[in-house]
């Protein structure tokens, strides 16, 4: 009984990182969504103030203003809003791309899997941002290309990470028995397989998320994201290069907002390994 | 009779574990003289592993607790010796270690040369360094290795368990030591082995004047090497003698319930019934009494002193068997 | 006998991997919604002006001849010319090459020899406030944007304290160049000034260009360190008295760097290679990470294109190095 308690009792001590991890997460998801409602001036998404261009933090605009005289902390918030529609919908594509690929290649052996992983590999011969990019600037900005771009670039981490953890699991006499049972392959990737891999699959999200959200960063710091009137984090940061040395605020706050938001996830992102810890298989999760 | 070159007395430690504190050693005591093959004889988790630890000071630093008794070796205190005069000292160089796995003990990654060397260089710096090679090599022909030569040219891997083992006494040896803590030497090695080694050790622990401690589980084995056995139960001394007393006329129940479970001719194995207790929340007394036929009260109330019965035979028991029962 | 066909069956794997490579960046270039021809003609091209140049540079045939001909120029080292300056590619980034290479070893050698240390000292004393506070940084080191870190150390050194300066390589005369490096060519020629103008120019570019590789090198190292360190030959080495900065720098160490070598690729790649891109951009260094903004920006399609084959061939000649060097490491794997 004492036993018990212990155990839980410390991982709930360790996950003061996760906790705080999952507040920030928390923090930017209803930033995001409530914008309209907590920014101090929501209408300066499209309206201009040039009068009050390149104003430093004062109880109006608690971060400045930006090159158009618009509240940088409004923007900022709306900002969330694009980072996280971005970063949600491409982690999304790449994980519904990368985790049947992942898994049937996993599952069955042959030249399927090889072929399978072989594109897998190709797409990581290149360094993520580096494809993202080459995507990005061929299909022209808009906020759908990032996505789209970003989704490229990442699905193939999502099936090596299936691809390893379904090889580990595959020889498990769970699986054995199953199909012994006569149970079809799809359902037994779905219904017994997926299930036990989840694990490291989740872990992997977050991280990922903080890893998105970095890359669309400069992709909007290349001007290769959003069109330029959205309010977008890396794209503010842009703008902000030629009013520097005195517009000090134009660049720290957006970029801090970045800083904050990929810590979120990557705290969260090590809070859940933790706590997933005894159902991750450590080999598989390095080898992925 | 000359002072014993090692005398544990009353060493009490325990263990910090998750549910609290593990009471791993509860006044124990042993004693091991100049040259003597002593054999530490228990069961898994009696504490006999981390008594020898103890004795090299290889104790896991932050989860351990000492709460008293001494550790004396040439007459100095080890548990009040400074850490770097141990390493430096006493550590690889007055006491070594054969330890239990070969395999593991290697680090994979370096040839069995460059750890022998780095052995010999460490602990041997009075040594020139020809004279260290020569020693080295001399000591593989010692344990009986084919081709010392090519020996330390290869990877831990590309050898076989026995010649592993042969290594790790060739090691233990070659700092010239008093005494050598031998862990469950054999445990990891194949039966077939087992005896080659064991003789291996005794020879040359004889020929170089060394004290070997010698912790095991199988009785058989410390029979065939050892001066005298002490038996430990669940972190207590039960018994100890020399070895022809030992088996001749053993007195504490547990001593005779492990040799009653070795087959006695009769083809039966006799178990011993019950559980050892835990460590965390140990019974007050005899740590035995529970599973012991001759308890009595004061088993369960006081420890009984680990005294000498006679002869020097030493025992810790409240109503031990008489002599004549054998 | 048994490294040589290692090293062959990396090679072999080199292969069909840069062939889809080219593959993939071929077909990204060929699904541009807009036509690549009217833009390099101009506004005011006519149709049968139009007409004329696609034939002209190869873009009226099939797709796949179009293909195989991209591959065979590819194969002869000729990635196109620069849609905007005209001149061959592989010119403009071979120019380019050195201030880039000299930029990502002064990076890598600082994150290591920063990252590894620390990670070693972080494991060794686990849970001490040292501890603690490097796995903080270290943690941070890794959500921090890299183009905005390079931003505020400009504002801050160069602009605000005035030690470094703002962009470029080198001010005032740059030396013979014979390495290509400036510190290199500094020192060969003697030039104090030159060597101090250099380094300055160098400093914030290799900071912001280490921090992340050196934070994940740090993790690395303290994860591998953890592992090994309860080990029985580490225990055994500990038992045998063997002084304890041996058993740490000669035995953890190897052992814990082998599990992390084959990372080591993937960091120089992620976080050298592509963090050069938006650091070179912020400093104004003239190598091929701005060479591939600046294709961003004037549309070079074929800039991006043979920058990003450029790319992939440096990761996975990496990798393959990265591969090679651990069978060395390691003797299990070998024999």
């Amino acid at each position: 009984m004492s036993a018990h308690r212990f155990t839980v009792l410390r991982r709930f001590l360790r996950d003061r990182a996760s906790f705080l991890g999952a507040s920030i997460v928390l923090a930017l998801v209803l930033c995001a969504i409530l914008a309209p409602v907590i920014a101090p001036h929501p209408d300066d998404i499209h309206d201009f103030h040039t009068a009050n261009r390149l104003k430093p933090p004062s109880w109006y605009n608690p971060f400045g203003t930006d090159r158009m005289g618009s509240d940088l902390l409004s923007r900022m918030m709306f900002g969330a809003r694009t980072t996280l529609t971005i970063c949600v919908i491409a982690v999304g594509i790449a994980c519904i791309v990368g985790i049947p690929i992942g898994l049937v290649a996993g599952y069955y052996r042959g030249w399927v899997s090889e072929m399978l992983m072989r594109i897998a590999e190709i797409f990581l011969s290149v360094p993520q941002i580096v494809l993202a990019i080459a995507i990005s600037q061929t299909l022209g900005p808009s906020i759908e290309n990032v996505v789209l771009s970003l989704a490229a670039s990442f699905w193939p981490f999502w099936a090596r990470l299936a691809y390893a953890e379904t090889r580990s699991v595959k020889n498990e006499v769970f699986v054995e028995s199953a199909v012994a049972l006569g149970c079809s392959a799809p359902r037994v990737m779905l219904l017994h397989i997926l299930p036990n891999i989840a694990s490291p699959l989740i872990v992997r999200t977050s991280i990922g998320m903080g890893v998105t959200i970095l890359n669309a960063a400069v992709l909007g710091f290349l001007g290769l994201g959003a069109p330029p009137t959205t309010p977008e984090w890396g794209r503010m940061i842009n703008e902000a290069r030629e009013f520097l040395p005195e517009a000090w605020w134009y660049v720290t706050f957006p970029g801090l907002a970045i800083f904050f938001v990929v810590m979120g996830f990557n705290l969260l992102g090590d809070g859940l390994r933790d706590i997933l810890d005894p159902r991750i298989r450590r080999g598989a999760a390095r080898r992925g | 009779m000359a002072d014993p070159l090692l005398c544990v007395r009353e060493l009490s430690l325990s263990y910090r574990v998750e549910a609290g504190l593990a009471r791993v050693l509860d006044g124990v005591s042993l004693s091991v003289g100049a040259g003597e093959i002593v054999g530490l004889v228990g069961e898994s988790g009696c504490g006999k592993s981390t008594l020898g630890r103890a004795v090299l000071g290889a104790l896991p630093r932050g989860s351990v607790e000492i709460h008293g008794g001494a550790v004396t070796f040439r007459g100095r205190d080890l548990l009040a010796m400074q850490e770097a005069e141990a390493a430096r000292e006493i550590r690889g160089r007055a006491i070594t270690l054969v330890p239990q796995d070969p395999f593991t003990s290697f680090n994979p990654l370096f040839t069995i040369g460059t750890q022998i060397r780095d052995l010999a260089r460490f602990k041997r710096p009075d040594l020139p360094k020809a004279r260290r090679e020569t020693r080295i090599l001399e000591l593989l022909d010692a344990v009986q290795l084919p081709q010392p030569r090519q020996i330390l040219d290869k990877y831990p891997h590309e050898v076989s368990g026995g010649q592993r083992q042969r290594l790790m006494i060739a090691m233990a040896l070659l700092p010239d030591p008093a005494m050598i803590v031998a862990d469950e030497p054999t445990t990891a090695l194949d039966v077939t082995i087992q005896a080659q080694i064991l003789g291996l050790l005794r020879r040359l622990a004889n020929e170089h004047g060394c004290a070997v401690l010698f912790t095991t589980h199988d009785l058989g084995a410390a029979y065939e090497i050892c001066d005298s056995i002490a038996v430990m139960y669940a972190g207590q001394n039960a018994e100890a003698a020399l070895v022809g007393d030992f088996f001749d006329r053993p007195r504490h129940p547990y001593t005779r319930a492990l040799l009653g479970s070795l087959l006695d001719g009769s083809g039966r194995l006799q178990g011993i019934p019950g559980e050892v207790p835990s460590l965390v929340t140990p019974p007050a007394g005899c740590r035995f009494a529970s599973r012991c036929g001759r308890a009595v009260d004061a088993c369960r109330e006081t420890r009984p002193a680990f005294a000498d019965a006679g002869g020097g035979h030493l025992l810790a028991c409240h109503n031990p068997g008489e002599p004549s029962d054998g | 006998m048994k490294r040589i066909a290692i090293v062959l069956s990396r090679l072999l794997w080199f292969v069909p991997t840069l062939l889809g490579l080219i593959a993939l960046v071929f077909s990204i270039s060929h699904i541009i919604p807009a036509d690549p021809v009217r833009i390099i003609a101009g506004d005011q091209a006519t149709a049968e002006q139009i007409d004329a140049l696609r034939t002209k540079l190869g873009l009226d045939r099939p797709l796949w001849e179009q293909f195989l001909s991209y591959l065979a120029r590819v194969a002869q080292g000729d990635l196109g010319m620069s849609l905007f300056s005209q001149r061959p590619i592989v010119e403009d980034l071979m120019a380019r090459l050195p201030a880039t290479l000299e930029l990502g070893v002064s990076a890598v050698l600082l994150a290591v020899s920063v990252g590894v240390p620390l990670g070693v000292v972080s494991a060794v004393y686990r849970n001490s406030p040292l501890d603690h506070v490097v796995r903080v940084v270290s943690v941070s080191g890794l959500a921090i944007a890299s183009f905005w870190l390079a931003m505020e150390l400009q504002l801050l050194f160069s602009m605000k304290l005035a030690w470094t300066p703002l962009s470029g390589r080198i001010a005032g005369f740059p030396p013979e160049p014979r390495s290509g490096f400036m510190i290199i060519d500094a020192l060969m020629d003697g030039d104090r000034e030159a060597l101090d103008s250099a380094l300055r120019h160098l400093a914030l570019p290799t900071l912001t260009l280490a921090l992340p590789a050196a934070a994940q090198l740090v993790r690395l190292t303290r994860a591998g360190v953890l592992e090994v360190i309860n080990s029985n030959h580490v225990l055994y080495q500990r038992a045998m008295g063997f002084p304890g900065r041996v058993i740490i720098w000669k035995y953890v160490l190897r052992a814990a760097m082998t599990a992390t070598v084959t990372q080591i690729g993937l960091i120089f790649g992620v976080y050298v290679l592509a963090g050069a891109i938006v650091v070179e951009t912020v400093f104004d260094w003239p190598g091929i990470g701005l060479f591939a903004v600046n294709s961003i920006l004037r549309s070079d399609y074929n800039g991006i294109v043979g920058f990003t084959i450029w790319a992939g061939l440096i990761f996975i000649v990496v990798n393959l190095v990265v591969d090679v060097v651990h069978s060395f490491i390691d003797p299990r794997i070998v024999r």
